[in-house]
C-alpha cells in the first residue's frame, strides 16, 4: 500500500475501516474496572485482593476490555467486577461513596439468568450516561457479585437523598441546594432505570440502601430505604 | 502453564487507530455508514460539543467491530489482576492463538 489510505478531514469511523479508523467516540466520563479476587484462605486482606485492571476513555476501548475478559459467568465463586468513575475506589470508606448507598438486585437463579447479558447491559447503561440525567450526580460505579448461591448487581451513589457536610449550597448531588424530595425522586428514576436495563418484572423489587446502615447491620440485611 | 503467550512487540493497527485517533466532537446522519444506526438523537439533544450519551443499541454494534486487546501486555495484566483463571480468558479471542 502506498500513502495514506483517507484524506486528513475525512472522519473514518471503526465502522468504515476497523483497522484504520482516525475517529473514536468519548464518553462523558472515564471509568476503572476493577476486580476483586477470591480470598486463597492464607489470610489475604481485602487490600490485596481488590485490583485495578483498566482505564478507559472510548468506546471503542470499552469493548477491546469487554472482548478480552472472563465473562462474569466464568468467574469463581466471591469475584466481583466494580466499574466505577476514575478516582472513585469500589469501597464504601472512599470520601465520595462513604455517604452514599446502592440500588441492587439478588438473582437466586443462577443457571438461569443470563448473568453476561444483564452485567454488560449495565456497564452499558453506566458508560453511556443513561442511568440518571444530566446534572444528577449521583452514578458512583456499578458492581457485579458472584457469590456461592447467587448473583448480585448494584449501583453506587453518592448520597442517600440527604445533603452531605462539605459539598455546598448548590444543587448538586449531596449540596444543600438540592432539596430532600428532588434529591429522592432522581434515586428513584436511577432505581426504575436500573429495573428496566435488568429487565426485570413490575413484582420484582429493586431495594436501595445506604451503605452505613448495611455496614452496622453486618451480615443481616439493611432495611430497604426505597424500593421500585 | 510455563509456556507465556507470545504478544505482538508492536501494536496492531487497530490499536494503533484507537490510540491515535481523535474524539468525535459531533455525530450526525453522515457520520456512520449506511447500515449503523447514529445513537438516539433524543439523548444528545441538549449536549454539549463532545459530550454525547449513548443508548444500548447504539453501543451494541461496537461489539463485534472492537475486538483487539487494549494494550500489548494484556495478557500479563489480565493475569495479575484477574488471575490465571482456568476458563479461556475470552469468549471472542483476538488475534493470538
Amino acid at each position: 500500500t502506498s500513502g495514506p489510505k483517507y484524506t486528513e478531514s475525512e472522519e473514518i469511523t471503526v465502522f468504515h475501516d476497523p483497522e484504520n479508523f482516525n475517529v473514536k467516540h468519548p464518553l462523558m466520563n472515564q471509568w476503572t474496572l476493577w476486580f476483586t479476587k477470591p480470598p486463597t484462605g492464607k489470610g489475604d486482606s481485602w487490600k490485596d485482593l481488590l485490583k485495578e485492571v483498566v482505564t478507559f476513555d472510548s468506546v471503542e476501548e470499552f469493548w477491546g476490555v469487554y472482548n478480552n475478559i472472563s465473562p462474569t459467568s466464568e468467574l469463581a465463586v466471591k469475584s466481583d467486577y466494580h466499574l466505577f468513575k476514575k478516582g472513585i475506589r469500589p469501597e464504601w470508606e472512599d470520601p465520595q461513596n462513604k455517604h452514599g448507598g446502592k440500588w441492587s438486585y439478588m438473582f437466586k437463579e443462577k443457571r438461569v439468568v443470563p448473568i453476561d447479558d444483564l452485567w454488560l447491559f449495565v456497564m452499558l447503561a453506566a458508560i453511556g450516561e443513561t442511568l440518571e440525567a444530566e446534572g444528577d450526580g449521583e452514578v458512583m460505579g456499578v458492581v457485579v457479585n458472584v457469590r456461592k448461591g447467587f448473583y448480585r448487581i448494584g449501583i453506587w451513589t453518592k448520597t442517600v437523598g440527604r445533603s452531605i457536610p462539605g459539598m455546598g449550597d448548590g444543587d448538586v448531588a449531596g449540596g444543600k441546594g438540592r432539596n430532600a424530595e428532588k434529591s429522592k425522586q432522581i434515586l428513584l428514576g436511577i432505581g426504575q432505570r436500573f429495573k428496566e436495563v435488568l429487565k426485570l418484572e413490575p413484582h420484582e423489587p429493586v431495594e436501595f440502601s445506604g451503605h452505613s446502615e448495611s455496614a452496622s447491620a453486618g451480615s443481616s440485611r439493611a432495611k430497604a430505604k426505597f424500593t421500585v | 502453564e510455563t509456556t507465556k503467550p507470545v504478544e505482538a512487540p508492536t501494536p496492531s493497527a487497530a490499536l494503533q487507530s484507537l490510540r491515535s485517533a481523535r474524539f468525535l466532537s459531533r455525530i450526525d446522519d453522515k457520520t456512520y455508514p449506511a447500515a449503523i444506526a447514529s445513537p438516539n438523537p433524543a439523548l444528545n439533544s441538549a449536549a454539549p460539543m463532545g459530550k454525547f450519551r449513548y443508548d444500548k443499541n447504539f453501543l451494541m454494534q461496537f461489539q463485534s467491530v472492537f475486538t483487539e486487546k487494549p494494550s500489548e501486555t494484556w495478557s500479563d495484566k489480565i493475569r495479575e489482576t484477574v488471575g490465571d483463571a482456568d476458563t479461556p480468558q475470552t469468549a471472542k479471542p483476538g488475534r493470538s492463538q
